[in-house]
């Protein structure tokens, strides 16, 4: 088997004797991108930062290609990382900021100039060569942090949380417009976020983190319909959850307005609809059922009105006993 | 025409606020220059040269000026190189004691400098920096460092760490992201840090007296008796020998920062 | 937040600051008694050996004088005059250092904690107060003025007036350098007649409200007047070369008040504020907000006039019952690095040309402690002779008046209670 761009193994960190870390294991393959999806404080940003050098490691190691870069200083590290925010330096202008890599790699003027007008007209920002990045807006500074990142030729870049400061619809366009740029360049690239559907979009592979402790990986499909763990269940996938045990995954449910079609071999649950409203030409029904005390988002066919009884039943098979897979 | 309302009070406020910043300068000037100066005349009855030639033939003004620079100037480095490691420190980490440290930092400029020089002076002697300049450089660095490394953990806290990471991430040593980022970026602070620890190391008469014993004679040590006299043309000129320093100093500075700048 | 290299160096550098400071305010125990340096024991062999040894002692040799400089014309004299005087006869380097004498003393007390037996400071100009000080915290070298040729000859031990400097026995560790007489300056152009009195001031601050005022007691020239005042009513005999006595404050004490509260509505801005300073006063002169001012030194206006400071109808007055005046001294530290040239320095310093030079009005122009009956007949005409300025008045009339200072303990009963008598009452 080819080695893994970024390997993980056992990475333990601890911040003043708090464990944030917790024995972590994650391979990305080259050109693969792999998205670490977690509620917020479950470590994912210490994760980036521990393989960026910006945090120290307790135990395990980091490798890259193979090489163990643990130990190695940040600076040395051919790993970029990205924030939420664009931290362009606001004293440089976009081209400036561009190259700034480039002039570390003590890369002769003329050509640091070639390469980063290059990558600008790649990130559809050659008429800003000279502006100032306060001039430029949310997305635009991020295009050019991403290009400043590019440019670098770094063998993996992290990115935490990129879009979170962007409007909705911007974060989207530019999450698959960066998308496709990193495969475009074959670049290897590790996503934080808290946004599953950004992480479904973005990535080949998702990692769901909960507690300092990666809990699944895999196709983002298959993580969100098969999930192993009452972690990944709760905040990955999206579905019912029986005696913290106990999984069914959305898609199984229909919901039926009388009990009178109810046939063998199914479970059936009793609620009433608290609110509609549609996305995508599809209708959704948010439904709060009497006895579980639970709350369910389900698309459907029918039209009800909310304040409606209604019932939602799923296959008997359909049921995952999460306890037995571990 | 509400045009040309606003321009004049336009006009006028920038008027008064240049007016205002001037006229200390042009009142010390005056009186500099002033013989017979009495009220409720506006301006003197006539000049003379007399206080600028006291001031200009005393037999240690050229020494005195260039050794208040000297220590002046040294004075600026210490503070960098103990004020930037310290600010920096206090506005990213989190450590024992550190509240501890703010506190005693806000203390030498509490404490009336008198007090403070009396027991330094006693370790200046021990130590053999009594009497000399370096102990007067040190002793300097009572009254200023509190000043700067509160100013600098501002401007560090202002800019705050995420660009040193980001520079760092993009391959630059802890110096080379000094050099190209924080320091770009600090300067507002290391301007003001460097304007007022000259200010007030030149304006220093108690802690200068005490550690430099007389032996090292600067500006202020010339200039302290007169105020304390009833010459006013003499005082004025002291005065504005000391604004031409201070304004020579900042000006150094700021053709070498943008000196710097170009090569960036 | 990220590891960095500097976060260790800059904590450790603030704690080395902060110890710094703090084991330096901690310091202030251990005053340890000096132990008798070959120093100081072959110093006190300067006491001992005839006067030449003592002039070849200092020659080629430096001398440090610490002084007030906040006066150009002193300043000049010692510069221009005095030290190239020293080099050429004596080949003495004398540096002048400008230093107020509460440093002075501060520093003097930390070397003397800090047992530093060689200082650097060689002469320093000290009266009054600071010399009590000095002398009863050990920071003067020894009884050396007897040991001065010019002050064997031009003074002598047994001058009356220079027995005690404010108070405090002078035995001889300090010399005479200066005299001066506290003196009332008026102007000329308002004032046709000044006071010869304390009624007739009284009466002349009624005629002219806002017109006069005095500093006050806290400030050394506004004591000075009211010990002036405290001549007046309690009589020279009593307070002249005598030690305090209670009942007398208690039995003359009000009429010192009353004099003060009976003008005190008639003073500048009502005597609702005094003046803080003699600055503060000489700046009201010499604006033309009040028309007198005072002060020691006879001959002080003489400069003030000729820099246009003040107006050129200044003269000065003196009223009954006299005019206070006292010396100021010369003296060496007890850790003088070179006492032999200090000696040298200061017996010229006494020498009737230093003397009558720094009495010229254009260069100082204060009254000399010489006693001019010793001095030979071509000097003493010399001194006579002194053009010292239209504002001063003729020495034999300053000479009749002249008071003694009287006890601090005076002073001290003036500062505790003209607060509370003074500008504390209602009127």
């Amino acid at each position: 088997m080819e080695t893994a761009m970024l390997s993980c193994q056992h990475l333990q960190v601890h911040i003043s004797h708090h464990v944030i870390l917790h024995r972590i294991n994650l391979a990305v393959q080259h050109s693969e991108i792999v998205c670490v999806v977690g509620p917020s404080g479950c470590g994912k940003t210490t994760l980036l930062r521990a393989i960026a050098g910006m945090v120290p490691v307790s135990a395990g190691q980091v490798l890259l290609e193979g090489v163990n870069i643990t130990r190695t200083k940040p600076e040395r590290r051919p790993v970029v990382m990205m924030h939420q925010e664009a931290l362009l330096f606001p004293h440089m202008t976009v081209i400036e900021n561009i190259t700034y890599g480039l002039k570390l790699q003590k890369i002769p003027k003329k050509e640091r100039e070639r390469q980063g007008m290059q990558m600008l007209n790649r990130v559809e920002m050659a008429d800003y060569e000279n502006v100032y990045p306060h001039a430029l807006s949310g997305g635009q500074q991020q295009r050019v942090a991403f290009a400043r990142a590019l440019i670098t030729k770094p063998k993996l870049i992290l990115f935490d949380e990129p879009f979170s400061s962007l409007d909705p619809l911007l974060r989207r366009s530019l999450g698959m417009w960066m998308k496709g740029m990193l495969k475009e360049e074959g670049m290897t690239a590790l996503f934080v976020t808290h946004d599953k559907e950004e992480a479904m979009m973005l990535s080949d592979r998702v990692a769901v983190m909960v507690e300092g402790a990666i809990h699944q990986i895999g196709p983002p499909l298959d993580v969100y319909q098969r999930p192993l763990s009452v972690e990944t269940a709760v905040f990955f996938s999206e579905g019912m959850l029986l005696d913290n045990r106990f999984f069914i995954t959305n898609d199984a449910f229909t919901i039926t307005a009388d009990s009178s079609t109810l046939k063998e071999k199914k479970l059936v649950f009793k609620g009433h609809i608290a609110g509609k409203w549609l996305r995508s030409g599809q209708l959704f029904y948010h439904i709060v059922l009497d006895t579980e005390s639970q709350e369910l988002i389900l698309p459907g066919e029918a039209t009800f009105s909310t304040g409606d009884k209604v019932f939602i039943e799923a296959p008997e098979q359909a049921v995952v006993d999460l306890e037995e897979i571990r | 025409m509400k045009s040309f309302i606003r321009r004049t009070m336009k006009i006028t406020v920038l008027t008064l606020i240049v007016v205002g910043l001037l006229a200390p300068f042009l009142i010390l000037g005056m009186s500099s220059f002033a013989h017979e100066w009495r009220w409720p005349q506006l301006l003197p009855a006539s000049f003379s040269l007399r206080a600028w030639t006291v001031v200009f033939q005393d037999s240690q003004l050229w020494e005195a000026l260039f050794v208040t620079a000297v220590i002046g100037m040294l004075v600026i480095v210490l503070n960098f190189l103990l004020g930037l490691p310290a600010g920096r420190a206090l506005a990213y980490e989190e450590f024992k004691g550190k509240s501890l440290i703010e506190t005693l930092l806000l203390l030498p400029i509490l404490v009336p400098s008198l007090a403070i020089g009396m027991g330094l002076l006693f370790t200046a002697i021990r130590l053999g920096m009594a009497d000399h300049w370096i102990g007067v450089v040190l002793i300097h660095l009572v009254p200023t460092l509190p000043y700067t490394i509160r100013i600098l953990r501002a401007g560090y806290e202002n800019i705050g760490w995420k660009y040193e990471e980001a520079a760092r991430n993009l391959g630059a040593s802890p110096f080379t992201v000094f050099k190209t980022v924080t320091f770009p970026l600090l300067f507002p602070s290391i301007r003001a840090v460097a304007a007022l620890s000259f200010v007030i190391s030149i304006s220093q008469y108690v802690l200068t007296a005490l550690i430099g014993g007389g032996q090292v004679i600067t500006l202020a040590m010339i200039y302290y008796p007169y105020v304390s006299g009833a010459d006013r043309p003499v005082t004025a000129a002291f005065s504005l020998l000391f604004i031409v320093l201070t304004i020579a100093l900042l000006l150094m500075f700021e053709s070498l920062f943008l000196r710097s700048r170009k090569k960036v | 937040m990220f590891k960095n290299p500097w976060k260790k160096c800059g904590i450790g550098l603030v704690g080395i600051f902060l110890v710094a400071i703090f084991a330096g305010c901690t310091n202030s125990e251990s005053g340890q008694t000096d132990e008798h340096s070959e120093n100081s024991a072959s110093s006190e062999a300067l006491l001992e050996q005839p006067w030449e040894k003592t002039e070849a002692a200092a020659e080629n040799s430096q001398v440090n004088l610490y002084m007030w400089g906040g006066d150009e014309g002193v300043n000049r004299y010692i510069d221009n005059w005095v030290a190239p005087r020293l080099k050429e006869n004596y080949d003495i380097t004398l540096k002048r250092y400008p230093m107020d004498i509460t440093e002075v003393l501060q520093k003097l007390q930390t070397e003397k904690r800090a047992n530093k037996e060689t200082g650097v400071m060689d002469i320093i100009w000290i009266n009054g107060e600071n010399f009590k000080n000095a002398k009863e915290n050990g920071l003067l070298w020894n009884s050396f003025s007897d040991k001065l040729p010019n002050f064997k000859k031009f003074i002598g031990q047994d001058r009356a007036d220079l027995q005690t400097d404010f108070g405090t026995p002078v035995e001889g560790m300090e010399a005479p350098w200066g005299k001066v007489q506290y003196v009332f300056f008026y102007d000329a152009a308002h004032i046709k007649k000044p006071p010869q009195n304390f009624i007739e001031l009284a009466q002349w601050v009624k005629e002219n409200p806002g017109k006069f005022t005095y500093p006050e007691v806290q400030d050394f020239t506004g004591s000075g007047f009211m010990k002036h005042l405290l001549y007046d009513k309690m009589g020279r005999d009593v307070l002249e070369n005598e030690l305090y006595r209670e009942e007398l404050t208690n039995e003359h004490g009000d009429a010192v008040w009353q004099y003060l509260n009976d003008i005190q509505p008639y003073l500048w801005k009502n005597g609702e504020n005094y003046p803080a300073s003699l600055t503060e006063l000489d700046r009201l002169y010499s604006q033309g907000e009040v028309w007198m001012t005072m002060g020691y030194n006879e001959a002080r206006a003489e400069r003030l006039i000729e820099d246009g400071t003040f107006p050129e109808t200044t003269k000065s007055f003196i009223m009954e019952p006299g005019s206070i005046g006292n010396y100021h001294f010369l003296s060496i530290p007890f850790n003088s690095p070179n006492k032999a040239g200090a000696m040298v320095a200061i017996n010229e310093l006494l020498s009737p040309e230093a003397q009558l030079e720094k009495m010229q009005p254009s260069v100082w122009g204060e009254n000399t402690p010489l006693s001019l009956e010793k001095l030979s007949e071509a000097d003493q005409e010399k001194f006579k002779n002194i053009e010292r300025g239209d504002s001063v008045l003729p020495s034999e009339q300053l000479e009749a008046a002249y008071l003694n200072e009287m006890d601090p303990a005076y002073t001290e009963w003036l500062k505790e209670n003209w607060m509370s008598e003074v500008v504390q009452t209602t009127h």
